[in-house]
């Protein structure tokens, strides 16, 4: 039975009110909050974040395919998913893709992972849909989009939802858009989206999915249906038969906003945490055409439900300033400090240390069994020379042993946090402590890694580690 | 802790001198502290001062602040003068960390300060 | 292993005032002090045999070679070296060395750095830096650095380890930031001579907390010299040269970034150089035998957890002495006589030389307004690195 075998989400920990952007301009005001990231992070850290989710507890040498879906992928020529498959640690020979352009990308992924399970001998398939999209200062898209990645892992066997149908059009519109020169997104007036766009497109598309499939709005116990606001969800809904109340899930556009090529996979990740064996879902999403897919739910789901991701996610938050948002996507010219100007990277360096910096492995002395990082060809307690194996932190939860709260290193987002994390099981790495509430960092602290973008020159962008509270 | 049970420690006493508009220079920059006021929190009156400081000479890197001081709740105010003739109040230094919260937000508001220092 | 204790004198030193030295450059203030220095010595330049200069950033990448040109120097061997913000102490060592080894008679060390050229405010490059601690060099993998940052987590471990408030402990650091200044204003080459007090220090803005404003040193430029000679031949220069009794390096292998074992609460680099410096000057008891000190004060915990690492205090008690007032210039062993780096600012690759400048000044009676009665043995700490992964010299001079 092919499915989806495992769902992983991340939503960024900064919230930013919309009033507050509605203050700022003195703009019209519109409810909720969107899902912000951090000055330190981009499509691929989230991608990678959600990966990690969508990959606990699952074994990584089964994964033989990985495709990065975003409209926003950090290069325009460079792949996003070989740089992800590094970052997981995943087999050299997996088949990395990334897929790019639209809205859909994500859910078009997936048919393009189910055509490669289906087609044998591929193994699992990990398409993973990370979004980070720029509307103009004071502008409805602004207002809308939030940032945030969600994953599915693709396979053939026992899955938690399996995926029984699936429909797609294509369709040419200039509807929303936005030319690789430009980094805000644009669209066409509003009445036309709404009317000849979404309105039109996805009614007609899901209906002769029903046709085919053989289906209507009674078989389904939940509609999926990703829409940029509930006001477009609400038409479509209606107009397809559904009950609003008790099919359509929550869009999430009050509490992250909308994900872009993220939001379909998003939604259904959070339909999949609210639902019990034998739920049928319809899973639709828009841009540029429309994917319509059928799944139902199996028992299996109850075994990954645990992880709460979604929820966890959205609980865990902290609300930022406007003034913060504005800084940390470069949006107002800082005078920069005045600091000597930052070298690049070298290629060279950066390849050789890609599974100790990208991957985070370090070693563990094959003699005294002592947990190092980064790799020590000469161990720190024994001395011996070349007696190690690799030893991944990446996955290891650790303690804030001192740090502190440093108003003089240059940060977006200061003051820069720094500490000594020790490791439950072993092992010490000095790090930036992101994503925390300064008041509530202690010696103690419990801490997890997460995956950040560090400094961009010379068109490198140079990616490590950080630790973060727990979430 | 709780302010409740803050409050059944014998709180250390510490004096303050009002000693405002005068810069302090140090071989990594300087501060000047230029207003002082008086907020009510939890029904206690706390001081706090508001001033400015540069770092244009530290070994590493500059920086620059609109910042405050909070030297605790008001004991007795201004009770004695300095050998300059500068007042001094009696201070007891807040250490509850909910408390510290509540007037750093208070003073961002209304000082618009990046950052409270708390005796 | 042979001791270098009274093997090699000092009979010549010099050194610049420190501070923004906008109308000298490198070379004019390399010329200022070792001119001093030979004439303290009484010697013509042409006698030197073999120089060392330390600097970390300045006149790269070629300050060896251009040194000659600078000083005219007699087609005698010069070599530059770098030992991070010990490095001028380890010119210092390789030429007493030198001298030690029988290798030359009179040998010529200095220190010196140029920061202010640079158009920033701090040092001149993070990227130096930035690839020491870097997970991989040429990575750029990692936290973001500051000094700063990284000593004040030191403070935070030490207030916690033995529990100190954030309050009590950072009027404890007040108190030495208190004494430095205080010393520092009877130096007439100091940077920054001012008095200031517990008071102003605690009501600075945070830095890194909980490290203030008053905490943390500044950028300056300056420049050490000093000529090294055979024992045998020092009273030729001096009725009362000063003797080189112990000159260690300790370098450590960056435990405190990788080993939770280490808790920094202490500078391991110190702990061993100050002991292998007291076994090799005979030292039993440095606080009783130790008379007065130079030590790294880059930020207020340092000094103070030096005071522990090199025993002068007990572990976890720095308190009871900095309270007693131990260290002050009237106390019984005072610290920072000249004011220290707080004072001096701290110019990378003369700093090492400036501490020694000023013990070997008090042994010679030199030190006017701050002069210790019957000063004996001296010791100079200087810090190279950060807590986590130093480089620590600890050089002990004496009558």
């Amino acid at each position: 039975m092919v499915g989806i075998k495992s769902y992983g989400v991340y939503v960024p920990f900064h919230r930013l009110d919309r009033t507050e952007i509605a203050k700022f301009w003195s703009g019209y005001r519109v409810p909720g909050e969107k899902a912000v990231a951090n000055f330190d992070e981009d499509s691929v850290t989230m991608g990678v974040e959600a990966c990690r989710d969508c990959l606990l507890g699952f074994d990584i040498n089964a994964v033989r395919g990985l495709c990065f879906t975003s409209t926003t992928s950090p290069y325009a020529e460079k792949q996003s998913a070989a740089l992800i498959a590094t970052t997981l640690d995943l087999s050299r020979t997996t088949r990395t893709i990334d897929v790019s352009g639209s809205l859909r990308s994500g859910t078009s992924a997936v048919r393009v992972a189910l055509d490669a399970v289906n087609g044998g001998g591929s193994g699992d398939f990990l398409v993973c849909s990370s979004d980070l999209r720029l509307g103009l200062p004071n502008g409805s898209k602004e207002m809308e989009f939030g940032d945030g990645a969600a994953a599915f892992l693709i396979g053939d066997s026992d899955p938690i939802a399996s995926i029984d149908n699936a429909y797609t059009v294509n369709n040419e519109l200039y509807d929303v858009y936005r030319p690789v020169t430009d980094q805000f997104v644009r669209s066409w007036e509003d009445r036309f989206v709404r009317e000849i766009g979404f309105m039109k497109v996805v009614p007609e598309t899901v209906r002769s999915a029903f046709k085919e499939f053989g289906m209507g709005p009674e078989d389904f116990t939940r509609a999926v249906i990703s829409a940029p606001n509930p006001s477009y969800l609400g038409g479509v809904a209606g107009k397809l038969g559904f009950d609003p109340k008790s099919q359509a899930i929550d869009p999430l556009w009050g509490l992250v906003g909308n994900l872009g090529a993220a939001h379909p996979m998003v939604l259904l990740a959070a339909a999949l945490e609210q639902s019990k064996p034998g739920d049928r879902i319809l899973w639709v999403s828009y841009g540029d055409g429309c994917d319509v897919y059928a799944l139902t739910v199996t028992e299996n789901i109850l075994s990954v439900q645990g992880k709460r991701s979604v929820e966890r996610m959205l609980n865990s938050k902290s609300s930022t300033s406007y003034q913060k948002y504005l800084r940390w996507r470069d949006l107002v010219s800082f005078e920069p400090p005045n600091r000597p100007r930052e070298e690049p990277a070298s290629a060279v360096a950066l390849h050789r240390d890609r599974k100790c910096g990208l991957a985070l492995f370090g070693s563990k002395c094959t003699e005294c069994g002592t947990v190092q990082y980064p790799v020590q060809r000469v161990c720190m307690e024994c001395r011996s020379k070349d007696k190690f194996d690799y030893y991944p932190f990446a996955d290891k939860k650790g303690k804030i042993a001192t740090f502190s709260h440093d108003s003089l290193a240059v940060s977006p987002d200061p003051p820069t946090t720094l500490a000594a994390v020790d490791f439950e099981e072993g092992g010490r790495i000095m790090m930036d402590v992101t994503d925390r509430d300064v008041s509530k960092i202690e010696v103690g602290t419990p801490v997890e890694m997460t995956f950040r973008r560090f400094r961009q020159t010379g068109g490198i962008t140079v990616y490590w580690w950080k630790s973060r509270p727990v979430r | 802790m709780t302010e409740d049970e803050s409050m059944k420690v014998v709180q250390p006493r510490r004096d303050y001198l009002h000693e405002l508009n005068t810069e302090v220079r140090s071989i990594s920059g300087g501060y000047n502290l230029e207003e002082e006021g008086r907020i009510e929190i939890r029904e206690r009156e706390v001081l706090y001062a508001v001033g400015n400081a540069i770092v244009d000479s530290a070994c590493c890197g500059a920086y620059g602040c609109h910042f405050a001081v909070v030297p605790g709740y008001v004991l007795k105010w201004k009770y004695k003068r300095s050998a300059d003739g500068v007042f001094i109040s009696a201070v007891e230094p807040i250490t509850d960390h909910l408390v510290k919260k509540q007037i750093e937000n208070t003073l961002q508001d209304l000082e618009g300060v990046t950052q409270v220092v708390f005796w | 292993m042979q001791s270098i204790k009274d093997k090699v004198a000092i009979v010549g030193m010099g050194c610049t005032k420190f501070g923004e030295n906008w109308g000298m450059s490198f070379d004019d203030m390399v010329i200022d002090a070792v001119y001093e220095a030979y004439e303290d010595a009484g010697i013509p330049p042409a006698d030197v045999q073999a120089v060392w200069i330390g600097s970390y950033w300045s006149n790269l990448p070629a300050p060896s070679q251009p040194l000659s040109t600078t000083l005219k120097l007699d087609y005698k061997p010069v070599t530059r070296l770098e030992n991070m913000c010990a490095t001028a102490s380890d010119a210092f060592r390789n030429a007493a060395y030198a001298v030690a080894s029988g290798a030359c008679d009179i040998a010529l060390a200095i220190g010196a750095e140029k920061l202010k050229d640079s158009g920033y405010s701090g040092l001149p490059t993070d990227d130096i830096a930035m690839g020491l601690v870097s997970t991989a060099p040429n990575t750029f993998r990692s936290r973001n650095f500051t000094a700063p940052g990284h000593f004040a987590m030191m403070a935070t471990s030490y207030f916690n380890k033995y529990g100190l408030t954030p309050e009590e402990g950072r009027t404890l650091l007040a108190k030495i930031m208190v004494k430095n200044h205080h010393n520092g204003t009877m130096s007439p080459k100091a940077h920054f001579r001012r008095e200031i007090t517990v008071e102003q220090v605690l009501k600075a803005p945070v830095i890194a907390w909980p490290l203030g404003l008053l905490d943390c040193c500044g950028v300056s430029d300056g420049a050490a010299a000093a000529i090294l000679v055979r024992k045998d031949m020092a009273k030729n220069f001096k009725p009362d040269p000063v003797y080189v009794k112990a000159m260690q390096i300790a370098v450590g292998p960056s435990e405190g970034y990788m080993n939770p074992k280490h808790d920094w609460t202490g500078v391991k680099e110190t702990y061993r150089a100050g002991q292998a410096a007291y076994a090799e000057a005979g030292v039993n008891d440095p606080r009783k035998e130790i008379t007065m000190a130079e030590v790294h004060d880059c930020f207020s915990i340092t000094e103070a957890i030096v005071y522990e690492d090199l025993q002068f205090s007990p572990r976890g008690r720095f308190k009871d002495d900095v309270e007693a007032g131990t260290f002050e210039l009237t106390g019984e062993l005072p610290i920072n006589i000249d004011g220290g780096l707080k004072c001096f600012g701290h110019p990378i690759g003369a700093t090492g030389l400036r501490m020694i400048y000023e013990l070997y000044n008090q042994i010679l009676g030199r030190a006017g307004q701050r002069q210790l009665k019957n000063p004996g043995l001296g010791l100079a700490h200087n810090l190279g690195g950060t807590p986590g992964g130093a480089t620590i010299s600890v050089t002990i001079v004496g009558p």
